[in-house]
């Protein structure tokens, strides 16, 4: 049976923005393995007696009950699977947790499925929350959404000759996208020198599994230098300022 | 004046329904019945409301202490009646007048106008956060609580929690309001959050 033609559907959803609307509506940003992101409105939210208000709080993983509108579609029942207590408590998570909860919304369209990125943010979230390290399980989230978007930057072969780089002469150029060898890197000032360290660790973080990763010992100027690489490729790729920024400097 | 020489009736009531449309929460059709009736209504009833939308937008601005929306600069928080050690921090001018019709509280106020929200927008910077911090350092030795009353959802706690730690070198005791059941709830219908909450915060019965 074609699905278009259900009057409702159910999903799992990711609740990650909510603005007033109306009298006592609030339109939901929310993103779901099967339709990917979308606008979704719940109607009498703001009133004290929605049974619906906890259970859409931005940044709760929810179960929808979601009946399909003219224009919007209307959330008739919402179950929360996971709340996320332990980021909601502590600063440092949930800055992160809301920086993440950024990104997504920044690079991905609406009504676009793409369940690598709904998979790898509710894993992260689920980590964070279970304590595990909180740095490295966000630079691996930041790396997967820019892969799963199609932004990720070139970390093996040089942009130029397309060999593989060597991982103790590498450059990088942020606004080409990537490293390059040193033979081909030339006195261009936008090819900066990239610490051998960092990017034998972004590597293991695209290749290796889990497991193998937060067994690696990463000291805090090592992190801080993939941190900064990353967040480059981003706000380049973004062309606007991350929101969440100011939040995660304070909690350094 | 820009739409005197527009003779033509479907132009005029267009854009009068286009300017309707623009309120927050009015749809289009909303907006054609508002329209109608505007045209409708008799010309003193409009000439009153035209009268006191420019008048309002004309006189009222931000006090420059607490940042609500008041006339020529003589705010409440100018009143001495209300005590002046407490701040109770809100998201909007709305917020005061519901604590203040609860009559519960007769401290002074400070609204940032919004939340940290990231998804739209908006980071610390753009709301009143400075303003408070100035304040605060600038009457250290009155201020003794600040209320942190922003709502109990994910925006809301973030940014009592960006201002908890910004507020944390002044030393002062720096509270947040209860959550729990509401009055005339029923525990069947709670969340599991709530009624945890109203668990942890419980308090004891006078006699």
């Amino acid at each position: 049976m074609n699905e278009r033609r259900e009057r409702s559907y159910k999903t799992d959803a990711m609740i990650l923005a909510q603005r007033k609307f109306g009298e006592a509506d609030k339109l939901i940003t929310i993103l779901t393995r099967k339709y990917g992101k979308k606008t979704i409105i719940a109607k009498g939210i703001l009133r004290n007696t929605s049974p619906l208000v906890y259970h859409l709080d931005s940044l709760n993983f929810s179960n929808l009950l979601i009946s399909r509108g003219k224009n919007l579609d209307i959330v008739v029942q919402a179950n929360v699977i996971n709340s996320f207590e332990s980021i909601r408590t502590s600063y440092g998570k949930l800055s992160q947790a809301m920086y993440l909860l950024e990104l997504v919304d920044k690079f991905t369209v609406e009504n676009s499925d793409n369940h690598n990125v709904f998979d790898s943010v509710v894993a992260t979230l689920n980590r964070i929350n279970d304590n595990e390290d909180l740095l490295i399980n966000v630079r691996l989230f930041e790396l997967s959404l820019l892969k799963s978007t199609g932004f990720l930057p070139e970390f093996i072969n040089c942009l130029e000759c397309l060999k593989p780089t060597d991982s103790l002469n590498s450059r990088i150029n942020f606004n080409k996208g990537g490293v390059l060898c040193i033979s081909c890197s030339g006195n261009d000032s936008e090819n900066i020198i990239i610490s051998p360290t960092s990017i034998k660790i972004i590597r293991a973080m695209l290749f290796e599994k889990y497991e193998m990763i937060k067994k690696i010992k990463i000291n805090k100027e090592i992190h801080q230098d993939v941190e900064s690489i990353l967040n480059k490729f981003i706000l380049t790729n973004l062309n606007a300022p991350m929101k969440s920024q100011k939040m995660l400097d304070s909690f350094d | 004046m820009e739409y005197e020489n527009k003779k033509n009736n479907n132009f005029l009531i267009q854009e009068l329904i286009n300017a309707f449309n623009r309120f927050p929460g009015i749809g289009p059709k909303t907006a054609q019945r508002l329209a109608y009736f505007s045209i409708n209504q008799n010309y003193d009833e409009t000439k009153k409301f035209t009268e006191i939308l420019m008048t309002v937008k004309d006189q009222i601005g931000l006090c420059d202490i607490c940042q609500d929306f008041t006339i020529n600069q003589k705010c409440k928080c100018a009143n001495d009646n209300r005590d002046k050690s407490t701040i109770c921090v809100v998201e909007d001018p709305m917020d005061i007048l519901a604590i203040d019709n609860a009559g519960a509280f007769n401290g002074q106020y400070h609204v940032l106008h919004g939340v940290i929200s990231p998804n739209q927008g908006i980071g610390p910077d753009d709301l009143k956060i400075e303003e408070l911090i100035s304040r605060i350092s600038q009457n250290q030795e009155i201020i003794k609580e600040i209320i942190l009353a922003t709502n109990p959802n994910l925006e809301g706690e973030a940014t009592a929690m960006y201002i908890s730690k910004l507020v944390e070198p002044y030393k002062l005791k720096i509270t947040r309001l209860a959550r729990g059941l509401p009055s005339g709830g029923d525990i069947e219908y709670a969340d599991g959050v709530t009624i945890s909450k109203a668990i942890e915060y419980r308090q004891e019965m006078e006699y």
